[in-house]
């Protein structure tokens, strides 16, 4: 069986952010999908079925701590990296509940894209080997 | 006084001489005694020698009559005409009369012959008598018979022979009575002898005494000559006396009729002293004031006489009873004082006494009392007193209340300062003292402003206030004491009541230093929230710009398959393309882009630090390991393109002596100090011309915390750059700048992530000091 190419939705208000990763995870081999909402990601997670969601806790309709397991309830098996311009973040027990740990967390911005690619593996993986 | 010493003397001088008088005046009544006995005794003897002489005249004259009478008797018997019988008769007669008056006494014409008392002689008188009368009794026979009887006849031989025995007798009696006057002569010459030898004797004595009593006198008159002499000098003293003395006597009689004029009216005056006098003893009596009357008596003891009602009710007990009593024994504690002597002194020499508190105390009365005591007459004096108990005792609580308002006064934190009406000054506090290092004593008394010549401009104000009664106030005065800069508020109250003002001065310089530290401290919590929410906002963009930047790049990359087929798609290689990015310098561009990003991304991760709290990753860190360690750090940091050179500077620590442990976030602790080595470094590029670059490093402890000191030698600060160093973005640096973020960072460290305080002054030689104190508990959540 030819190994599945991973599935990620980048959920993101800033289009700049949504854009660059997704043609930086798209040129190092994986399949993305964007959301520049909460609504939009909880519709795309519904339609298709993704193996990691990248979320930004501030977005236009809805934070990131309500999203998440709403996601979650659609999709229990998507993983979830929490991608912030806040340093100091704060997992809320709602995220807790769901699995959410602080490693899960990468403060933005990255000085290079690399690194979220090496953290994205590490967490497919691990829920791969688990 | 020189009189009555005179006087004195010629007392005892008549007194003397009596002692040797007595002798010298009984030897003398002796002698006056003997001459009387001796005149009595002579007188005695010469009339026993006249009776015995009366006696034998008598005796002869018998004999002699009693012949006359026989002759006769024979004349006549013879018949003579001569003869008369009445003549012979008388002659007889006589004869028988004296031998009458011989034996019985009688008178004989104007003598009176005594009766003879010598016994032998007696008997023969009486012979004599008989045969006498025998005689006489023939006679008268013969003379009658006549013829018959004459001469020649018996009875004429029988007369014969009476006769002849008479004759004899009267011979014998004579005999007897020459013997008598012989024996008599004898006793009495040798009595007389004896006599008169005593006599001498006697009279030798007295005159031997009599001398000696002269001599005496002589002595005693020469002593009362010369006594004499000098009265006699004293005397002529008097008289001048005497004589100026009446010269004054008419002064004096003028004035006694003046005096005569007045009497009356003295004694007018008498009697309005008396009913005084009772008035007198009326106020002793009701005087509210105790009153002892005593008496000085001759062997010193002082008797009280007399005391009044008040006594009484001023001691709490009956005074009357001690009347009688000596002082000592009145009032037994007041012996071991001074008092009784000093009332001694009032009642004898009139030496006023005044005892302002007496304390007594003999279980019975208790108290003290203020004492007057003063001499009424020679011996006696009198004592005034009030009990004092409760004056003293306000007197204590005034003083005690003034003493408790002191101790407000200088406890209050504020240099309080009083003025009077003139500007000097009547107080000045504790904390004046501390405030000047003046102290109240030197202070006390000056003028206000000229002792505090700081001062010197606000004397008017004081002047006004005092006029206008009206308070004035000054803040932040910036003043100097001890050649400290001092910030001051000054405020002049008046007084109410009486002219002058309290001058209050509160050293604000702490205060005023923490209120720009709590400002400090409110601007940093207020860019750190808004750093807080600008980070999210600012990372997101940030992170657009990275990572487009990045994607970029990447793209361009020959590495990426997708990047070749894109390129052979669109007609040209993707070597070809490089080629061109490289020339055109695009691969330069795209790093310029990232290289901004990334710093932005720094500011950013800076500015949150403001929001951080404390990741409580902390630890005990020796200060004097970390400065070392972080200079070492400086040391290989230093920056050529910087201008400075660290390790041109000259670095002096003066730390004090062991390890100075405190509970850190070490990383942090060392961020703050290379941010001091920093910036001090960079502003000594500025004077290292004028002076070597040099940092003074100090490390201290106190009850606090520990304390770092870094001084650099640089241009220093200005006030105004002083109060905004700790602002965040605020920089002097005009090239090369910094973000001006370095020292607000480190303020924010020291000050919210450890409790701790860092100051900034500008040092007067030039340069900065910082002062930093990171407390011992400084635990932070």
């Amino acid at each position: 069986m030819t190994e599945k190419t991973p599935h990620i939705l980048i959920i993101d208000d800033e289009q700049g952010i949504r854009m660059s990763m997704q043609m930086f995870l798209e040129d190092t081999g994986f399949q993305v999908s964007t959301a520049a909402s909460g609504q939009a990601a909880k519709d795309i997670v519904q339609k298709a079925k993704h193996d990691l969601a990248i979320v930004d806790m501030r977005l236009g309709d809805c934070s990131g701590d309500r999203l998440i397991p709403e996601l979650l309830q659609l999709n229990p098996d998507l993983k979830i990296l929490i991608f912030t311009g806040s340093l100091n973040v704060v997992i809320a027990p709602e995220l807790s509940q769901c699995g959410v740990l602080p490693s899960d967390v990468v403060t933005k911005p990255v000085a290079d894209l690399a690194s979220l690619e090496e953290i994205i593996r590490l967490k497919l993986d691990k829920e791969h080997d688990a | 006084m020189e009189l009555d010493d005179k006087r004195l003397e010629v007392r005892e001088l008549e007194f003397r001489p009596v002692k040797g008088r007595i002798p010298v005046l009984i030897t003398f009544l002796l002698g006056v005694l003997l001459i009387v006995l001796i005149s009595a005794y002579t007188h005695y003897g010469q009339s026993t020698r006249q009776k015995y002489v009366t006696w034998t005249r008598l005796a002869v004259q018998i004999r002699s009559e009693a012949t006359t009478g026989h002759l006769y008797l024979e004349e006549a018997l013879m018949g003579s005409d001569d003869v008369t019988l009445e003549a012979t008769r008388e002659h007889w007669g006589n004869a028988q009369r004296n031998i009458n008056l011989l034996l019985d006494g009688g008178e004989l014409g104007e003598d009176r012959i005594p009766a003879l008392i010598a016994t032998d002689c007696r008997e023969q008188s009486a012979d004599v008598k008989r045969l006498l009368d025998e005689l006489v009794n023939q006679c008268e026979l013969r003379l009658e018979i006549g013829d018959l009887a004459r001469a020649g006849t018996a009875y004429d031989n029988e007369f014969d022979l009476l006769y002849s025995e008479m004759d004899g007798n009267v011979a014998k009696l004579v005999s007897c009575l020459r013997a008598g006057i012989d024996h008599h002569s004898q006793v009495f010459e040798v009595t007389q002898v004896i006599l008169t030898v005593i006599l001498f004797l006697i009279t030798g004595a007295c005159l031997w005494l009599f001398a000696a009593f002269n001599r005496q006198i002589d002595k005693d008159i020469q002593t009362i000559s010369a006594t004499s002499e000098e009265l006699n000098a004293t005397n002529e003293e008097l008289n001048s006396t005497v004589e100026e003395l009446q010269a004054t006597n008419e002064e004096l009689e003028a004035q006694y009729a003046e005096l005569t004029q007045t009497h009356d009216n003295l004694q007018t005056e008498q009697r309005e002293r008396l009913e005084l006098q009772s008035q007198f003893s009326q106020i002793v009596d009701t005087s509210p004031m105790g009153l002892f009357f005593y008496e000085l008596q001759e062997d010193g003891d002082l008797v009280l006489l007399k005391t009044n009602a008040a006594t009484n009710k001023i001691l709490g007990v009956d005074c009357s009873q001690m009347v009688g009593l000596t002082i000592e024994e009145a009032f037994p504690p007041l012996a071991r004082t001074e008092i009784p002597d000093r009332y001694r002194a009032a009642a004898r020499d009139g030496e006023t006494y005044y005892g302002e508190q007496v304390n007594y105390d003999d279980k019975v009365i208790s108290g003290a009392y203020e004492v007057w005591a003063f001499q009424t007459e020679p011996m006696h004096m009198a004592v005034f007193f009030q009990d004092i108990t409760e004056r003293l005792r306000a007197t204590e609580e005034v003083k005690a209340l003034r003493q408790f308002l002191e101790d407000i006064i200088d406890s209050m934190p504020s240099a309080l300062v009083t003025v009077d009406g003139q500007g000097n000054i009547t107080q000045w506090n504790h904390s004046a003292e501390e405030l000047t290092g003046r102290t109240t004593r030197e202070m006390v008394g000056t003028v206000f402003t000229e002792s505090i010549p700081a001062l010197a401009g606000e004397s008017g104000m004081i002047n006004q206030v005092i006029h206008e009664r009206e308070t004035y106030t000054r803040r932040k005065l910036q003043l100097a004491f001890n050649g400290q800069p001092r910030l001051v508020d000054l405020t002049i109250y008046p007084l109410a009541h009486v002219d002058g003002a309290v001058i209050r001065l509160d050293d604000v310089t702490k205060r005023v230093r923490m209120e720009e530290m709590m400002i400090q401290s409110e601007k940093m919590l207020s860019v750190g929230g808004l750093a807080a929410g600008m980070a999210h906002e600012i990372n997101n963009p940030l992170a657009g710009i990275l990572q487009n930047s990045q994607v970029l790049e990447q793209r361009l990359s020959q590495e990426l398959p997708p990047n070749v087929d894109a390129a052979a798609a669109s007609g040209i290689s993707l070597q070809q393309l490089n080629d061109y990015a490289q020339r055109r310098g695009l691969f330069k561009v795209i790093a310029a882009i990232r290289s901004s990003g990334e710093h932005a991304t720094q500011i950013v991760k800076n500015m949150l630090s403001f929001s951080r709290k404390s990741d409580k990753s902390r630890s005990s860190v020796d200060l004097a390991k970390l400065v070392d360690e972080t200079i070492e750090l400086a040391w290989n940091d230093y920056d050529l393109k910087k201008n400075y050179d660290f390790r041109r500077i000259t670095i002096t620590r003066e730390y004090g002596p062991g390890p100075l442990a405190v509970s850190c976030e070490r990383t942090k602790i060392q961020q703050v100090i290379l941010n001091l080595l920093k910036n001090g470094a960079e502003a000594m590029v500025e004077t290292q011309r004028l002076r070597p670059p040099e940092f003074v490093i100090r490390l201290d402890r106190d009850t606090q915390g520990a304390w770092l000191v870094v001084e650099d030698n640089g241009p220093g600060i200005t006030e105004e750059i002083r109060n905004r160093l700790f602002e965040p973005f605020f920089t002097t640096k005009t090239s090369n700048g910094g973000t001006g973020l370095g020292l607000s960072i480190s303020y924010f460290i020291i000050t919210e992530n450890h409790n701790g305080t860092m100051e900034v002054e500008s040092l007067p030689e030039g340069g900065c000091r910082f002062t930093i104190m990171l407390p011992w508990e400084n635990g932070n959540d």
